[in-house]
């Protein structure tokens, strides 16, 4: 796909940003001679319509289910039930033998078998923003560099390259505090596409107004481009190429008519329902036909758990959004025989205090939180550390955050020491440190 | 059309008295060096780069490309400057204007470096360089402060210098002091204001030392920690803005820029902090009190925000020692503010790598580049003024400002990236660079000088070649968001750009006049302005062979409101139709209008065979609008 080495150098990489440029397009797809509106006579997509299958065969995928604010361990799937930390919440058996979940957690209580629980997860950072970052980015935010989303690293190892959806796209708001994730210094090449609804199109990718007329749309493009080639010849070359380039990847995207994949029409009414009536719910339904589709890198993310108050009603209210999709996903995937090749990460940026506080909330508690891996490889049906009985410590297996993304790197067969050259020249793994939890995977 | 020479004639006039400053009045001095005082002429040192360009590309055996036409230069020079198309009053009267090629430019350049549209348009690129690189993403609300802030000091004139200066040393409300503006970006830490200030206005990128020793640069460690020692009071505090609510009752929130000097860290707060550890353990007492025993033990403050201190605050609260607070001592607590607070607030203390547990070594005021110090425990105001005066007196700080704008103007910088220069770093045509950046200082480090110079030299006027040799031509350069929302503007007014404005603005139905954010400064942009930010912004630090547009882009292009009104027959091309019943007129206006410019014959050929074979004339002059403001030149600097 390409050379991985090749822009490394710093005393040689102003004469690679272009190089670099071109080959990261091949995340999009280039769409080779089938050109829009460049003389070309395929049809759009059709080829690739038909092949979206065998090359899902082909590659991994991963599908994060981001818990915007940080959900409390405590009522999710580290229960303490015999101290007072453990605020009263209830406990339910899973089908793990002698593990239990929150009450309110019934269906992926059921699904512990697919599971591996990570209750060790701990960390430094109790700043959503900055937690949020270090958990996309693998490095605490800094103004003099924006580190490229471990997804960006992701998909330009494993995207497949001929493919007119995007690579990467993100489902839901999970508010100003990841406004800053995405392809960073790779370029906006990377940044995912973003869904803010699940079940309708993308911005922009059908006319503001009037009916989207494909041979209009061709003909106008067509005509762009012969004046544009004009252009080219007064000193635009670069510019002119790069732009065809985007025009014909967004031409691509606006046409293809696995399109029909962001709406939910075509999905049986039951099937809807076992993903629950959420936002969450169709987010997690989308993250499932875009994988199916051949999308490489789904996030679906869903706020309120910043339980700095009434904590117990509000995690009860999430989980009855959760429970429901979370599970269903899992076993819709397993059942379409996608969920070897399908890593599903549940995680928040940190967990919350043991402390009940006064307002009847938990705060910010990064020393001991949470992480649920299923799929990709990863061994279900397992718990991996624990915590102190108060839940204040982690007393066996500290996991860090580089430690959990190493380890997903690993599971999609992606290169986590890949470095990639800063405009500084500095080279910065895709994950800096860390050690993958071999747990997860024997 | 009409004529237009009066009033650009009443334009000049009005504008001569304020030209008659240091950089185009006075005598040109002699030669220049770091630390000569007296102005040195905008002509004088565009002609010196000329001649260092020269003697480059006689070296390389290269030649210069052609000068650019007067379509191509008008419209960079008014993008450049002005941030905006030039109108057809302006495209009239540059064609007319007498005199020398050159004597035109300048003439051209002094009339827009006085339009408002000079500090809008650098005030909107100097908030990206700032802001698109915030790590506090809650700034993001109050970048339309600074950017108000900015324009008036770019307007008035302000010194580089001083405008650093207020940057580095702002103090009070985020909402109403722009200049809080890059401390806010960086949430107050003192590290990162340090970064990004020498990273900004010296072009050093010395944080890359924060955690090793530099790899590829002399600065070790304790280079860039004592940097961030000048930083370490900053903090940003949490106030309620008076008089206002939000929809819930609640007073709105906002924060400050404080100095914290007192000893121990910040007396004010620390009192709040007592006062609350007070009410939280009154409140909490039975639920603290875990053996239900009526007193709070060591032990069981370890659960409360007293656990760093509970030895001491149970020494001055436990009237009766019995090694217990009761609930009436509890109620009666009251110990020394600096208990409560990190003694060590108010020194930068550098990590020690091996246990980052630790608090790490205190490290007092040092200046990477000249290696002057400032001793230990002063107050924030001197550290800072100490900082900003050190920063802009070094000669990095002349060079990072030129380096920048000559990158903006020409697509070709001295070093690349553009904030990653320093001693360590090669340089290309370093006469050039030294030349302007000592016309610059002298000039009292006035942006207006600089652009100026800048845009005189033959580089700047030449035509643009994306492949060429480096200095052979002019580079396009992609418009930044600014730009584009006032090229959009120009065509919706049908050239008239404040017609335009006011047009997309919806005659100022759609401008949120009440105060957004974090305080009372209105935010006067129009949304459809700021919906065109957050589509096609980009950080200006990045290098121009990387800004290639992106998907999201093309569609908006393709399929966005903004191109269906101005591209659908009832709009702008409703009066271009009207008065150009002829095909070949029509696509002639059209082109003026979108790119500024005559159509090409093989240009005008293919636009009127398009409409030709069209189903009908406005659906093919339709189509034309839209490929126009699509391709790719309508968002290139050409």
């Amino acid at each position: 796909m390409f050379a991985p080495h090749a822009h490394l150098s710093p005393a040689s990489r102003s004469h690679f940003t272009r190089r670099r440029f071109l080959r990261d397009l091949s995340m999009y797809s280039a769409a080779g001679a089938a050109g829009l509106g460049l003389g070309g006579s395929l049809p759009f997509g059709a080829a690739l319509a038909a092949d979206a299958q065998g090359m899902r065969k082909r590659g991994k995928a991963m599908i994060v289910l981001w818990m915007a604010g940080a959900p409390s361990q405590m009522e999710t799937f580290s229960p303490k039930p015999d101290h007072t930390n453990g605020g009263g919440t209830e406990t339910i058996q899973t089908a793990i033998p002698g593990v239990e979940f929150a009450a309110g957690w019934e269906k992926m209580a059921a699904a512990a078998g697919d599971l591996a629980v990570i209750r060790s997860m701990t960390n430094n950072e109790g700043n959503h923003q900055r937690a949020s970052y270090q958990l996309h980015t693998g490095y605490s935010p800094t103004g003099s560099v924006r580190h490229p989303s471990v997804a960006s690293g992701i998909v330009q190892q494993i995207a497949p390259e001929e493919f007119n959806l995007p690579a990467s796209v993100t489902i839901g708001n999970g508010g100003n505090n990841l406004a800053n994730i995405g392809g960073g210094f790779l370029g906006v090449q990377y940044d995912p596409l973003t869904v803010p609804r699940a079940g309708q199109l993308p911005s922009d990718v059908r006319p503001a107004q009037g009916e989207l007329n494909e041979r209009r749309v061709r003909s106008r493009l067509s005509l762009m481009n012969k004046l544009d080639s004009s252009f080219a010849a007064r000193g635009g070359g670069r510019v002119v190429e790069n732009h065809r380039e985007i025009y014909q990847q967004a031409g691509n995207l606006m046409l293809d008519p696995n399109l029909d994949v962001f709406t939910l029409d075509d999905e049986p009414q039951e099937v809807k329902d076992s993903y629950g009536d959420s936002e969450f719910g169709r987010g997690c339904l989308l993250a499932r036909r875009l994988v199916e589709s051949g999308v490489t890198y789904v996030e679906v993310r869903m706020g309120g758990w910043d339980t700095h108050d009434d904590n117990f009603e509000r995690v009860k209210n999430n989980a009855s959004q959760v429970d429901p999709a979370f599970s269903t996903l899992i076993a819709d995937l397993k059942s379409r025989g996608l969920l070897d090749d399908t890593l599903v990460l549940w995680t928040g940026e940190f967990g919350r205090t043991p402390k009940v506080n006064a307002r009847g909330g938990r705060d910010h508690f990064p020393k001991a939180f949470n992480s649920v891996l299923a799929g990709g490889g990863v061994r279900g049906g397992q718990v991996i550390g624990s915590t102190t009985a108060d839940g204040m410590a982690v007393e066996d297996r500290p996991v860090k955050v580089d430690d959990l993304l190493r380890s997903c790197c690993h599971a999609l067969g992606v290169d986590a020491d890949h470095e990639h050259m800063s405009p500084l020249g500095r080279p910065l793994r895709v994950v800096d440190k860390g050690e993958v939890v071999q747990e997860l995977f024997s | 059309m009409r004529p237009s020479l009066i009033p650009l004639g009443l334009l000049l006039t009005l504008a001569t008295p304020v030209l008659t400053g240091p950089a185009s009045a006075a005598e040109p001095s002699e030669a220049g060096r770091f630390g000569v005082e007296g102005a040195i002429s905008a002509e004088r040192s565009a002609a010196a780069v000329d001649k260092a360009v020269e003697a480059y590309l006689s070296d390389e055996a290269l030649s210069p490309a052609p000068a650019a036409n007067d379509d191509d230069l008008l419209r960079r020079l008014t993008l450049d400057v002005a941030g905006r198309l030039p109108t057809v009053e302006e495209q009239i009267a540059f064609a007319k204007q007498g005199g020398s090629d050159l004597d035109r430019r300048a003439a051209a350049l002094d009339r827009l470096l006085q339009d408002p549209g000079y500090a809008a348009n650098w005030s909107a690129y100097w908030r990206d360089v700032i802001f698109k690189r915030a790590t506090d993403q809650r700034a993001a609300r109050t970048d339309h402060v600074f950017e108000t802030w900015m324009t008036e000091q770019l307007a008035s004139g302000a010194g580089w210098d001083d405008i650093a200066s207020d940057l580095m040393t702002a103090t009070g409300p985020v909402g109403e002091n722009g200049a809080t503006g890059l401390i806010f970006a960086q949430a107050a830490s003192g590290g990162e204001v340090a970064a990004e200030s020498s990273r900004i206005f010296l072009g050093i990128q010395i944080q890359c030392a924060e955690c090793h020793d530099h790899p590829y640069d002399r600065w070790q460690r304790e280079d860039f920690h004592a940097l961030a020692a000048y930083f370490p009071r900053i903090r940003l505090r949490r106030f309620d803005i008076p008089n206002t609510k939000t929809p819930n009752g609640q007073p709105r929130r906002s924060f400050e820029v404080v100095a914290v000097d007192a000893p121990g860290g910040d007396r004010e707060q620390a009192e709040k902090a007592v006062k609350r550890l007070r009410d939280s353990l009154m409140r909490r007492f039975k639920f603290v009190d875990a053996n239900k025993d009526g007193g709070l033990s060591v032990e069981e403050l370890q659960n409360t925000p007293a656990k760093r201190r509970a030895d001491r605050i149970l020494q001055f609260a436990d009237a009766d020692g019995d090694k217990k607070l009761s609930l009436t001592e509890v109620r009666k607590l009251d110990v020394p503010p600096g208990l409560l607070t990190n003694s060590r607030a108010g020194e930068h203390l550098m990590p020690d790598l091996e246990n980052p547990e630790e608090p790490g070594t205190l490290i007092d005021p040092r200046f990477f580049l000249t290696d002057q110090e400032l001793k230990g425990g002063l107050p924030d105001d001197r550290r800072r003024q100490a900082a900003a005066s050190l920063i802009t007196h070094n000669e990095w700080f002349a060079k990072a400002a030129v380096n920048r704008v000559f990158t903006q103007l020409t697509g070709e910088g001295f070093y690349t990236p553009v904030d990653d220069i320093g001693p360590d770093r090669s340089v290309r045509l370093e006469k050039a660079l030294i030349v302007l950046s000592e016309g610059f200082e002298a000039n009292d480090y006035d942006l207006r000088w600089l652009i100026r110079a800048i845009a005189l030299t033959d580089l700047y006027g030449r035509t643009i070649d994306s492949a060429a040799p480096e200095f052979v031509s002019a580079r396009p350069i992609r418009l930044r968001a600014y730009q584009i929302f006032n090229s959009v503007a120009h065509v919706a007014g049908g050239g008239d750009y404040d017609r335009g404005l006011e047009l997309m603005s919806g005659n100022g139905r759609n401008v949120r006049r009440r105060p957004t954010g974090y305080g009372t400064t209105p935010d006067n942009r129009p949304p459809a302005s700021r919906l065109l930010e957050a589509t096609f912004g980009y950080d200006p630090s990045t290098d121009r062979e990387d800004l290639n547009g992106d998907i999201p882009q093309a569609l908006a292009l393709m399929n966005g409101q903004l191109t269906a009104r101005l591209a659908a027959a009832n709009g702008p091309l409703a009066k271009v139709l009207y008065e150009n019943p002829s095909d070949v007129h029509a696509v002639r206006a059209l082109y003026r209008l979108i790119l500024v410019r005559e159509p090409t014959d093989a240009e005008r050929e293919v636009a009127v065979e398009h409409v030709g074979n069209a189903s009908d004339r406005a659906t093919g002059f339709e189509d034309l609008t839209w490929a126009l403001l699509n391709g790719a030149e309508f968002l290139t600097r050409r």
